[in-house]
């Protein structure tokens, strides 16, 4: 590799120039080749296994491509550095089982439906106009509610947590307590969710409790509703956002906080201006991480709603797994991620300025 | 000890009275407001208020971060708790019995989904573990021009909700002719997984520097003598993390396995997925008791040979399971005085 660098760093610029293009079209003709080879591989008359060793087999194409960027980048090599081959398997994975999907999503949205979950190609409208009836768009407003109150709560009972994790939880013990955020995630998810099923029951104690405090008038009508639903989206996303918002709490230095006290900020103002922005890249990566798969949310909705809370990602699955009817929901899913990519935007641009502002 | 019990209290206080004046606003909102709401509304402002002035921020902060711990931890309770329920309904408690887990244990299609889902995940985890090792170490310390779209399709592949993921392998995986079955979810979970492990180990691997690197060509030690020797043993908590990360998200995967499934290969979440639209069994949760109780003791015992191995060593704490695996992009920040021993030069990227 450092042979090469040399050399490319040696050649005259038109040879680089010349290089470049031919490394990109090489690039094409390579993601051309790949594409026929993998959408091409069940009409082949292999079996899975075969399939996918070819898979893995024209990954030397790949990783010649790379070769091919590593020296247009003239980045490879260097004293200690290691190769940018080895970034080639993630890449032929990329693109075999996520590029690839995601140009039949789009494919699949603009083709026309014909029986199930078969369809012919072309460049059908009509799945967009289906996809933007007032039902769905409904069902949009409705997961955005969700995930917008959603985030909003897992910020107020994340936040704090993760500010106290940061500052005060005792040194000896962090670790620990630390490692108690995670232990949840090792409980399957699923049954997680349905314990509050239990919770939420009339025989639990808690509906008794509340009864008895007169804060209910003996049931606890939550299960099946909104409430069920946005108290489970909560619980399940909350360690996911503790995390990101600590590790950025935890490189605060807390004597800016003395510093702004002594020179007369209340302790609110000095946490204002100087905690909240300095932990602001963290905090909007952290509710940017629960917005989003909130908004597909498929599964919640599916237990705690029990099918009375209908959900923009319910409507895209059953679209697939009842309906068979691929084209609309991929067109579904596709606005689903138009909507999607302005917050993601948002973020970007958000999470870009603040650490310009900041050099975080 | 008093101070403790006092910011629990407040803070009970606080979440009681912030819920009361929630109530009441969404009351308003809707239009109906009782007597009882407005006066429970302006008490919760009024002990809001009070809590937030008159408790030091540390105690009260204090009493709320255990609050949430109790909210983190009440529904696992339940669920175990709920394993030794006698009948048939989960919900509705008749008494204690252990029958549920001999049942559990005797079910083959709880033991099969279990096998399905452990070999999966090891698949899954190992894979991408390689893959995602071997891309961070080779994208690290890149020029941005060649990095950058490489993380544009790492960030892509995070922030596309899993949903469009799992329906795009479906009509994917259908349409180039794959049957449905093991190999697809082991295929699909491992997309999701390299780009998990290739984040948590780049942000150790940026973080290292790359001096002890650079010494070790200059050397003139191989790229592979140089990763053995070097740099593996210091990245090894970041790529075991990375492996347990991906294995639990391929082992507790509902959304992908759901739709790239096919017939008749449940994995154990499937598995619940299934037992739920039927009606939950007491089953079900005492497999998940055992599974919970399983991981414990794994985690419990190889904390201890870490913690063990680290003080005969003398060197840094047990990083790699002592540290939680998770936290996004940021791994090393959750503890940054180990890199302090590690890198006496701060020579960074």
């Amino acid at each position: 590799m450092t042979t090469a660098e040399a050399h490319s760093a040696s050649a005259p610029a038109a040879t680089a120039s010349g290089r470049r293009v031919a490394g990109a079209l090489l690039g094409v003709a390579g993601v051309v080749v790949a594409a026929a080879l993998y959408t091409q591989i069940g009409s082949l008359g292999l079996g899975l296994a075969p399939s996918v060793a070819l898979l893995f087999v024209s990954m030397p194409l790949f990783v010649g491509l790379g070769l091919v960027l590593a020296r247009r980048g003239g980045a490879d090599g260097g004293r200690g550095r290691y190769p940018l081959t080895l970034a080639g398997p993630s890449l032929a994975f990329y693109t075999a089982f996520f590029i690839l999907p995601l140009a039949f999503l789009i494919l699949f949205a603009f083709a026309t439906p014909v029986g199930f979950g078969e369809v012919s190609y072309g460049f059908d409208l009509s799945n967009f106009d289906a996809a933007l009836d007032g039902i769905y768009v409904d069902a949009f407003l409705r997961t955005l509610r969700f995930a917008a109150i959603g985030t909003l709560l897992t910020v107020i009972v994340g936040y704090p947590f993760a500010y106290w994790l940061a500052r005060y939880a005792p040194a000896k013990r962090k670790t620990l307590l630390l490692a108690l955020v995670i232990v949840p995630f090792w409980t399957s998810f699923l049954i997680r969710t349905s314990s509050f099923l239990i919770v939420f029951s009339d025989s639990f104690f808690l509906s008794r409790w509340l009864a008895d405090l007169g804060l209910t008038d003996g049931r606890l009508d939550i299960l099946y509703t909104n409430t069920a639903v946005q108290i489970g989206i909560v619980y399940n996303y909350l360690p996911l956002f503790v995390l990101p918002v600590y590790a950025t709490l935890e490189r605060m230095d807390w004597r800016l906080l003395d510093a702004a006290t002594d020179l007369g900020a209340t302790g609110w103002s000095a946490f204002r201006q100087i905690t909240l922005r300095l932990t602001a890249p963290g905090l909007i990566t952290g509710a940017l991480l629960v917005f989003i798969p909130m908004m597909g949310e498929y599964i919640i909705p599916l237990v705690l709603g029990g099918g009375r809370v209908d959900l923009i990602g319910n409507v895209i699955g059953r679209s697939f797994l009842e309906q068979q009817d691929y084209a609309f929901g991929s067109a579904l899913a596709l606005l689903v991620m138009g909507a999607l990519s302005v917050f993601i935007a948002l973020y970007l641009y958000l999470s870009t300025r603040s650490e310009q502002e900041f050099g975080a | 000890m008093l101070r403790r019990l006092v910011g629990l209290v407040a803070a009970l206080a606080l979440v009681a009275g912030g819920l009361a004046v929630m109530v009441f606003l969404l009351g308003l909102a809707r239009g109906d407001v009782g007597v009882g709401g407005a006066i429970g509304a302006v008490v919760g402002a009024a002990v809001v208020v009070a809590a937030l002035r008159f408790v030091p921020a540390p105690a009260l902060l204090g009493g709320y971060a255990a609050l949430v711990y109790v909210l983190l931890f009440f529904p696992i309770l339940v669920v175990v708790v709920y394993a030794f329920n006698k009948g048939r309904q989960v919900e509705i408690w008749e008494g204690f019995s252990t029958k549920w887990f001999g049942e559990a244990l005797a079910d083959e299609t709880i033991t099969s989904s279990i096998g399905r889902s452990l070999r999966i995940a090891f698949a899954s985890a190992a894979v991408a573990t390689v893959f995602g090792t071997a891309a961070a170490l080779a994208l690290a310390r890149v020029r941005p021009r060649v990095r950058v779209p490489f993380d544009t399709l790492l960030f892509l592949t995070l922030v596309v909700p899993e949903l469009v993921i799992a329906i795009a392998a479906l009509i994917f995986f259908v349409n180039a002719g794959f049957e449905l079955g093991v190999v697809t979810m082991f295929l699909a979970h491992t997309l999701f997984n390299a780009s998990l492990v290739t984040l948590v180990v780049r942000a150790r691997f940026v973080s290292m520097g790359g001096t002890l690197e650079e010494a070790s060509a200059d050397l003139g030690a191989g790229p592979l003598a140089t990763f053995r020797q070097v740099t593996l043993p210091r990245l090894f908590p970041a790529v075991l993390a990375g492996a347990l990360l991906a294995f639990t998200f391929s082992f507790d995967d509902v959304i992908i396995s759901n739709f790239t499934s096919g017939a008749g290969n449940q994995t154990w979440p499937l598995r619940v997925l299934n037992a739920l639209k039927f009606g939950i069994k007491p089953d079900v949760n005492a497999t998940a008791t055992m599974m919970l109780g399983v991981t414990l003791l794994g985690f419990a015992l190889a904390g201890l040979v870490l913690r063990v191995s680290a003080r005969r060593q003398g060197a840094v704490g047990p990083l790699g399971l002592g540290r939680p695996p998770a936290g996004g992009g940021d791994a090393p920040a959750l503890e940054p005085s180990s890199e302090r021993v590690l890198e006496p030069v701060g020579g960074r990227g």
